[in-house]
């Protein structure tokens, strides 16, 4: 009930909320949604424009590709793929990050060093670089870009996690706890991750941005998810092929790409305030 | 007082067109890897070279042969070559050119297994000088084409004493030819600088500078193009054409070659593929010229070999045709004992197929073939599937091959080691010696003959579904006279602006 | 003090050769590099025979074990050889990296120029226009920033100022001219967190008591800001010099494959598509040698703007 009414205050983060549930409905419901069979060349139609402009129809409403599949049923279509990778690689972020956040923090250590040097690894080389290299090596596949992604994503987080755990190990709560023989482990989760929790959910909800912009770039390098799998990104490097002829066939799904991204944006900002104690908003 | 001053702007201003260096820029869409001819394979490369390495024998864009560094040439023997060299040649460098340079310029490439070219050459056992310009070829086997091993990628001739003195490493950076230009500098990724040479045999280029620009992104070298950036962009993608014809800046000029595109059929008995009739049934179930229209902008040519008209030997009955009957398609999965919608084929190829890919799918979709497709991005897809021929059912490839002879290309499906014949684990040995018989005759119509009977093997047996024989677009500035050739030269020498 | 910064040196180390481990072990695991060498794009098939795949093979190394041939490779490289480069035939690649690095160099200080340039007016305008219509235009257009591919941005740049107006040149190097659209590419996409962060930085300097008994006696808001407040939130401000760097890097890869600028990040392009393990590794090990020292430098800076912090 707080978190509604603290919400309402912020204009920005209802209308990434509305956007990202509006873009949620449409993933579930997309074999409804599509006006045609995203896969379905129409080959008397091809690259026509959106339907407000002169030769565009109702029937293809953002316009056709070079081989008159249907511009916005495709953008339907990957948008299951843009929240899949968005919620794969964030989840696996989140779990992987917390768990070795926590872990780190609290047993320090041998364990804690050789976490921290891995991250060092993991941080010290760009995070694009380090995405192509080992997809481009690998060969670029659904499952690998999302778990990709998400091993080297999760540092941020575990970072954070670790120095809020370190924190509250110096705090009398878990020496009493520990003095009542609460296994130590048990205490240190239920007193730590309710505290970190809000800014996991802040850092993912942005990293979850980062995360379709970086799918997007692979595909636009060639070395993003393979057709006939369709993603945003494919959309729009295939696109950009056209760009001076059939300018839609990139604006649209750059268009798609902007808009999920800035409502994790405004939804992630308004969640990182508000966990963030040092904040003032 | 007046005429000093008009004498004096006058002189001032026929130093200042004389010191104007006119230059022509192109566009192209990799580098080349480095300068030792003889050690790379790409089509780009050789495009460049030609430019600053000259080729003995040099084909002009009717396929003859014309005299370059050599000036004359018969075949004495079933097995030697013999070829008069052009005298006053010099190299960049002032050297004259002679019998030596030929001498080492090919015994390098026919005994260096290091060298990418070198099972082209591998033929030459040795080559004698008898003077500074005549040498004698000896091969091993007879080899009727040979003049075109002497006019093809890798044939440029390079300087003994350059390679010699200063090493092959020096030699392959800061290279020297006998070409109307040479070399200034390079800078990986970004340009080949080349400036014209005065003593150039064939008198010096119209232009005084030869810029080549490395540009990657297609879109961006057209827009080079339409801001006057550059004045030749050498292969347009498709989807940039109508870009190019809608300007007052530049046209497209639409250049044949014998690139084809076609899909390969593994057929190991352990593959569907491995009957005949299911790839009959592709052949008749994909519409060639559907496919031409749709992804070449119907420049390309349907085909059922690897034919076109610029290349010899071509049998040219099958260019510009193609199979397609849905019906029989049906027909023959039904004798091969599958039911509508019960095969299912992998497509396989690059990223770059996708389109092409999906074209044929809908089309085997027509006939009740379930098609599924899997792409790989162009690295992965080389080195992990294609190359090694390790691919299910059908794959995407194109080739061309730069000798424009069409013995030479069916080289590649004679066994063991043809490349085409390797990934599709296809051995033919009937087809392999009549190959290897055409191409030690001597006789054009026995020649023909032979070529003949192993391109009805290859119709029959189809181990290759040949779809198309492409086309490339290039794009020029108006007002220069660029003609592009089919193999891809890029020749600036016989480039001039019109008037 | 100095202590600690040798210490962070010594932990270089480990991480390096992490990196190289990493590196080393997904190259060789992907595939057979020899079909790079034959090269992907060739105008004819290249037929090589068995003993000519086993000369090369010899040549390259890569017949003996993969441990051995990982040690060869560490030591390889601390006398600087990451090998010879396939696809830039055989020169060697280290050669060919230093060769590129000024580009990149040139376009990742005009970038950061113009991130700065966008960034610090506009943080400071949000921060003292906090939740007034002037701080969510200057957030919105952050998020933008943020959001939006940089390729799709770039191409956009072209078509419309090189293209459809001829202001600009299109692609490649030469002069300042040249190097304005790849900058303010590469420059808004890190413009984005830089202003965010100025204008946090900046708020929570504003709200603090000092502050806020300067405004009290009547100074200007103006003084207050530059004499006290920007003092403080340049701390934060460096920060971004650390983060910066692997944005730029990560970001000129595709930058320059737009604008055909000969950079660090084309190479490490044309690396990836050739599968040419030399290159890979040396502008891998590069970045994040690049990386390592940036921070380190930040941490210096530290130090000496804000005398107070202290390394155990």
């Amino acid at each position: 009930m707080k978190l509604l009414r603290a919400l309402s205050k912020h204009p920005l983060a209802i209308t990434g909320l509305v956007i990202l549930l509006g873009f949620l409905v449409v993933t579930m419901l997309a074999p409804l949604l599509t006006p045609h069979d995203p896969l379905q060349q129409h080959l008397r139609a091809r690259l026509l424009p959106p339907f407000w402009l002169p030769g565009g129809t109702l029937e293809y409403p953002l316009g056709t590709d070079q081989l008159g599949r249907d511009l916005l049923s495709r953008i339907i279509q990957g948008s299951r793929v843009a929240v899949l990778v968005a919620f794969g690689a964030t989840t696996l972020v989140i779990l992987v990050g917390t768990t070795v956040g926590l872990l780190s923090g609290f047993f320090g250590g041998l364990l804690d060093t050789a976490t921290m040097r891995v991250v060092d690894v993991i941080i010290s080389v760009p995070d694009i670089i380090l995405y192509l290299t080992i997809i481009a090596l690998a060969g670029p596949s659904l499952t690998l870009v999302i778990v990709v992604i998400g091993l080297v994503g999760w540092t941020t987080l575990a970072r954070v996690v670790r120095s809020e755990v370190l924190t509250l190990r110096r705090r009398e709560y878990v020496e009493a706890a520990r003095a009542l023989g609460q296994a130590e482990l048990t205490s240190a989760f239920r007193q730590v991750l309710p505290n970190v929790l809000g800014t996991v959910v802040a850092i993912a909800t942005l990293k979850a941005s980062s995360v379709i912009i970086a799918e997007s770039t692979l595909s636009y390098l060639g070395f993003g998810v393979q057709p006939p799998t369709i993603t945003w990104g494919q959309l729009l490097a295939q696109g950009q092929q056209y760009v001076a002829t059939a300018w839609w066939l990139s604006t649209f799904p750059g268009l798609a790409i902007t808009l999920l991204s800035l409502s994790l944006i405004f939804l992630g900002n308004w969640l990182r305030d508000l966990f963030d104690p040092r904040s003032n908003g | 007082m007046r005429t000093k001053l008009i004498t004096l702007v006058a002189t001032l201003a026929l130093l200042a067109s004389a010191s104007a260096q006119s230059t022509i820029t192109v566009a192209i869409p990799s580098g080349p890897p480095g300068f030792d001819p003889q050690n790379n394979n790409q089509a780009v490369a050789s495009g460049v070279y030609i430019n600053i390495f000259d080729y003995l024998i040099f084909k002009d864009a009717q396929g003859e042969f014309q005299p370059a560094l050599a000036t004359s040439w018969e075949a004495v023997s079933d097995t030697a070559w013999r070829v008069s060299l052009r005298e006053g040649v010099t190299w960049h460098d002032g050297e004259p050119f002679t019998a030596d340079d030929v001498e080492f310029t090919f015994e390098r490439v026919a005994n260096d297994p290091l060298l990418v070219r070198n099972s082209y050459y591998s033929n030459i056992t040795d080559v004698e000088v008898v003077n500074d310009h005549e040498v004698i070829f000896h091969t091993a086997e007879p080899d009727p084409i040979f003049l075109s091993a002497l006019s093809r990628n890798g044939a440029s001739v390079i300087p003994r004493h350059y390679y010699e003195s200063a090493g092959v490493e020096a030699a392959s950076l800061t290279p020297i030819g006998t070409g109307p230009y040479r070399f200034v500098e390079y800078r990986t990724d970004d340009r080949l600088v080349l400036e014209a040479f005065d003593n150039y045999w064939g008198g010096r280029p119209a232009f005084d500078r030869a810029v080549f620009r490395i540009i990657p992104e297609n879109s961006t070298a057209v827009s080079e193009l339409l801001t006057g950036g550059v004045d030749i962009v050498t292969t347009v993608n498709v989807s940039e054409v109508g870009r190019i014809e809608a300007s007052t800046a530049a046209d497209i000029a639409v250049v044949g070659g014998n690139r084809t595109d076609y899909l390969t059929f593994n057929v190991s008995e352990d593959q569907v593929t491995a009957d005949p009739l299911v790839r009959a049934a592709v052949d008749y179930a994909v519409d060639d010229a559907l496919l031409a229209e749709i992804l070449t902008d119907g420049a390309g040519v349907p085909v059922r070999a690897r034919v076109s008209p610029e290349t010899s030997f071509s049998p040219l009955e099958y260019y510009d045709t193609y199979l397609f009957d849905q019906e029989r398609a049906r027909e023959l999965l039904a004798e091969a004992g599958y039911a509508p919608g019960e095969l299912t084929l992998k497509l396989m190829g690059a990223t770059s197929n996708a389109d092409a890919a999906d074209l044929v799918a809908a089309m085997l979709a027509d006939v009740g073939v379930q098609a599924d497709i899997e792409l790989f991005e162009k690295s992965v897809w080389n080195s992990r599937y294609w190359q090694p021929g390790d691919f299910t059912n059908i794959a995407f490839g194109a080739s061309s091959d730069s000798s424009f002879d069409y013995g030479n290309s069916l080289i590649d499906l004679t066994c063991p080691d043809g490349v085409h014949a390797k990934r599709s684990h296809w051995c033919n040995q009937a087809f392999t010696d009549l190959v290897e018989a055409a191409n030690v005759e001597f006789d054009a119509t026995i020649r023909a003959g032979l070529l003949k009977q192993a391109t009805d093997i290859i119709l029959e047996q189809r181990p290759q579904y040949y779809l198309y024989s492409g086309a490339t677009f290039v794009g020029v500035r108006k007002g220069l006279n660029f003609v592009p050739r089919a193999d891809s030269l890029i020749v600036l020498a016989e480039t001039t602006t019109t008037p | 003090m100095t202590g600690y910064f040798l210490r962070r040196l010594l932990q270089v180390i480990p991480t390096l050769v992490g990196i190289t481990l990493l590196v080393f072990v997904t190259v060789r695991l992907s595939g057979d590099p020899i079909a790079s060498y034959l090269g992907s794009d060739a105008a004819d098939s290249a037929m090589i025979t068995a003993e000519q795949e086993a000369a090369i093979r010899a040549h390259l190394g890569l017949d003996k074990p993969l441990a051995l041939q990982y040690v060869l490779f560490l030591r390889n490289i601390t006398l600087g050889d990451f090998g010879g480069s396939f696809i830039y035939q055989g020169r060697p690649a280290l050669d060919l990296l230093i060769e590129r690095v000024p580009a990149t160099a040139r376009l990742a200080a005009a970038a950061l120029l113009v991130a700065i340039l966008i960034s610090l007016p506009g943080g400071v305008i949000a921060a003292l226009n906090r939740n007034k219509p002037a701080d969510t235009l200057v957030n919105a257009f952050s998020v933008i920033g943020d959001a939006m591919p940089n390729f799709w941005l770039g191409v956009m740049l072209i078509l419309l100022f090189s293209v459809k107006f001829g202001w600009l040149p299109v692609s490649g190097t030469g002069s300042w001219r040249h190097l304005l659209l790849p900058a303010i590419t590469l420059g808004t996409s890190m413009a984005a967190l830089q202003t965010r962060l100025m204008r946090s930085g900046l708020i929570e300097v504003l709200n603090q008591d000092y502050v806020r008994t300067a405004r009290a006696k009547g100074l200007s808001t103006w003084s207050v800001v530059f004499k006290h407040a920007m003092r403080n939130a340049a701390l934060g401000y460096v920060t971004l010099l650390g983060l910066a760097i692997p944005s730029l890097l990560g970001g000129s890869v595709v930058v320059e494959r737009i604008f055909a600028w000969p950079g660090v990040g084309l190479l490490f392009i044309n690396g990836l598509g050739g599968r040419d393990m030399a290159l890979i590794q040396a502008v891998v090990v590069f970045s994040a040698a690049m990386v390592i020292l940036a921070n380190l430098v930040v941490d210096l800076l530290y130090t000496l703007i804000d005398p107070r912090v202290r390394y155990a």
